[in-house]
């Protein structure tokens, strides 16, 4: 018997479904879960993909014509056969009566470039583009801002009608991502239409701005007097960079080495291979997903005096120094990860502390001949401009840490007077991964999983800070007990 | 009547003996300022080891253990020993606070460390010279030794308020730090945030 069955769009179906996009537009595919396998009836694959499809009841199964290949299945099998080629699916498949049903990733054995984005119930069928939008939200002196980034990259025209921003990509569809902690007076709405992105504004919103820029990151600044974080005279100042283009050169420090060997687990893990290894993860990231240049304070097991450290950063005119540790503590229950940064209180009475500011340039000579005006930083105090910068990246990455499900310690973001970080003439911080002396954490320093996240909490921190997030809320106290 | 100017010289030199005796035995306590008076050089500052506790008597002090949930200091009030002047009671309070922990209590001070030696300055700040011990023996971790740093701080700036500032030596000698984290090369201040409430 030979079932000859011609594509149509899909009948609406109650239910679960997929979203099919290709160059024609987009249609339903329903599925029903079983177990971890989302099942569709392979007749529907077969009206979607042109597919013939021929009984073979001596075998007990069937044979599916996909252009010149001849796919072969079988009831209760997980694989099928592809011109005498076993490949494997997700699930059996099944056959109830006259009805046979395949795993989502039958579709991909069907036809060459199928993506399926089971997180967004999406079928994406190449060539056609289907850009990840993901939104967020954050809070601005002036009200707030609302980014949204594709990837892969995309091309937009950005229009307002009333209190709606309409955002059309150059696409076949978007998949949008949910967008969170953005609140309803700012942003009453946000959802898809076509391949349009529809942004209702709030009530507090009384005007808006955009941009673009060259990466198809479109951002829409919300102004609403009097919703702000907080007002701009107490507001964080932004982190500024005094050469342009971002970030170009990160210093990544770990910690002790050679005989220092830092703290230790009961079980001999000792913090100076840890920070090392966390240190290779974080610079290769780094390196492949910003393209910045990244440099280690040592690459090995060696001993570096802890002003070379610094110095390390400031000769290479580094963007940001980051100090990895591991924690250790009087008592095994403490646990979790922390950002540090310095605290400047401590260092107001340190002898030209105040007057700084003040200090002026010292002529020095250069080659050719000639004088230059050079400003002469102390070196305890080369921190000091930098320590509220400090505070707001320190505060990016435990957010991200947080928002990454790491545990952290009772004061997730602190400050101290922390030795390696006095010396470094930009924003710096001092990360605890983790706590070698708690049982949890020590076993969990030692899993790649979560060194790997620890690892993209701190980068994500890195992107936010090159994104150029501008203002954040103060700083919690961190002062008055209550540990 | 003639007084022989032998008994007038002789009168003269006893009054000023008497008062030079007075000056010289007057208990430190006594003087208007717990510190020593102001003084311009290092050198000229008090050391601790002109006043041995000679007599039984304790006062009360308040000391600093790791609280339970381990990440800061809980007050606990104890005796310890007496001492005549202001930097011999502070080296009593350092020397009961490295000391074994009272049962139930965790000091986050390394077992082995001892006072070497300790000296006030004329601007209120301390100096502790410990030994070796207590760097040798750190097990590591900023937050174990903050806990450390500041048990020694603030045990000396709570009970001794004309005391302001404390920094550690070891051995005798100024250090970066004492496992690698707080910058202890300037006295520092007492920090409330490490003191449970």
């Amino acid at each position: 018997m030979i079932l000859a069955i011609s594509v149509a769009p899909d009948a609406a179906q109650s239910g679960e479904s997929y979203r099919v996009v290709t160059t024609d537009g987009a249609r339903a595919l329903a599925f029903q879960s079983s177990g971890n396998a989302e099942m569709v009836t392979l007749e529907a694959v077969a009206r979607l993909f042109g597919l013939t499809v021929r009984d073979d009841a001596r075998a007990g199964g069937a044979v599916v014509a996909a252009g010149t290949d001849r796919i072969v299945i079988t009831a209760g099998q997980p694989t099928v056969s592809i011109s005498g080629r076993l490949v494997s699916l997700s699930a059996p498949i099944t056959r109830a009566g006259s009805t046979w049903m395949v795993p989502i990733d039958f579709l991909r054995v069907v036809r060459r470039g199928v993506e399926i984005r089971r997180g967004s119930r999406l079928v994406v069928v190449a060539p056609a583009v289907v850009p990840t939008v993901t939104p967020r939200f954050e809070r601005t002196a002036t009200g707030g801002r609302l980014t949204l980034q594709p990837d892969p990259d995309a091309t937009s025209r950005v229009t307002r009608d009333g209190d709606q921003v309409t955002v059309r990509w150059q696409a076949h569809a978007v998949d949008l991502q949910p967008l969170a902690g953005a609140p309803s007076d700012m942003v009453a709405d946000l959802r898809v239409a076509d391949t349009s992105i529809l942004v209702t504004l709030g009530a507090a919103v009384t005007g808006v701005r955009t941009a673009d820029t060259a990466t198809g990151r479109v951002t829409i600044e919300l102004i609403a007097p009097g919703a702000g974080a907080a007002p701009a005279s107490s507001a964080t100042p932004p982190i500024t960079f005094d050469r342009g283009g971002g970030i170009r050169t990160v210093v990544i420090d770990p910690g002790h080495g050679g005989d220092d060997l830092g703290a230790r687990s009961p079980s001999g893990t000792v913090e100076r291979d840890v920070t090392l290894a966390m240190a290779n993860r974080l610079k290769g990231l780094l390196e492949a997903r910003l393209g910045v240049r990244v440099i280690l304070t040592r690459d090995g097991n060696v001993a570096v005096p802890i002003d070379r450290r610094a110095a390390l950063a400031n000769n290479n005119k580094a963007d940001l120094f980051i100090s990895v540790h591991a924690n250790g503590a009087p008592l095994a229950s403490s646990r979790g990860a922390q950002v540090l940064s310095l605290d400047a209180d401590v260092y107001a009475d340190v002898e030209g502390a105040a007057g700084r500011p003040d200090a002026p340039a010292l002529p020095v000579p250069v080659v050719g001949g000639g004088t230059r005006l050079i400003d002469a930083v102390p070196w305890q105090l080369a921190q000091l401009p930098h320590a509220t910068a400090s505070a707001t990246f320190a505060r990016l990455v435990g957010q991200r840490m947080q928002a990454a499900g790491i545990p952290m310690a009772p004061q997730p973001v602190d400050v101290g007077p922390l030795r390696v970080l006095v010396g470094a003439n930009m924003p710096a911080i001092l990360v605890e991964l983790g706590s070698l002396t708690n049982a949890d954490d020590s076993r969990a320093l030692g899993d790649p999983a979560h060194l790997g996240a620890l690892a993209e909490a701190i980068a994500g921190a890195v992107f936010d800070v090159r994104a150029g997030i501008p203002r954040l809320a103060p700083v919690e106290p961190t002062t008055g007990g209550g540990r | 009547m003639n007084i022989p100017w032998r008994w007038i010289i002789g009168g003269v030199l006893a009054a000023a003996l008497g008062v030079w005796l007075v000056a010289l035995w007057l208990p430190g306590w006594l003087t208007p300022t717990a510190v020593p008076p102001p003084q311009t050089s290092s050198d000229s500052a008090t050391p601790d080891s002109d006043a041995a506790p000679t007599e039984s008597r304790r006062i009360h002090a308040t000391l600093f253990y790791v609280t339970g949930a381990g990440n800061a200091l809980v007050p606990v009030d104890r005796e310890v020993p007496y001492a005549a002047s202001p930097a011999a009671q502070a080296r009593r309070i350092v020397e009961a606070q490295l000391a074994t922990p009272p049962d139930g209590r965790v000091s986050a001070i390394p077992q082995g460390a001892t006072v070497r030696a300790l000296f006030l300055t004329s601007r209120g700040e301390a100096f502790v010279d410990l030994s070796g011990a207590i760097a040798a023996n750190h097990p590591g971790g900023s937050l174990h030794e903050a806990l450390t740093v500041y048990t020694i701080v603030n045990a000396l700036t709570v009970n001794l308020p004309d005391i302001t500032a404390v920094q550690i030596l070891i051995d005798g000698r100024e250090v970066d730090t004492l496992a690698g984290h707080i910058d202890l090369r300037h006295p520092l201040k007492r920090n409330p945030k490490w003191i449970a409430r």
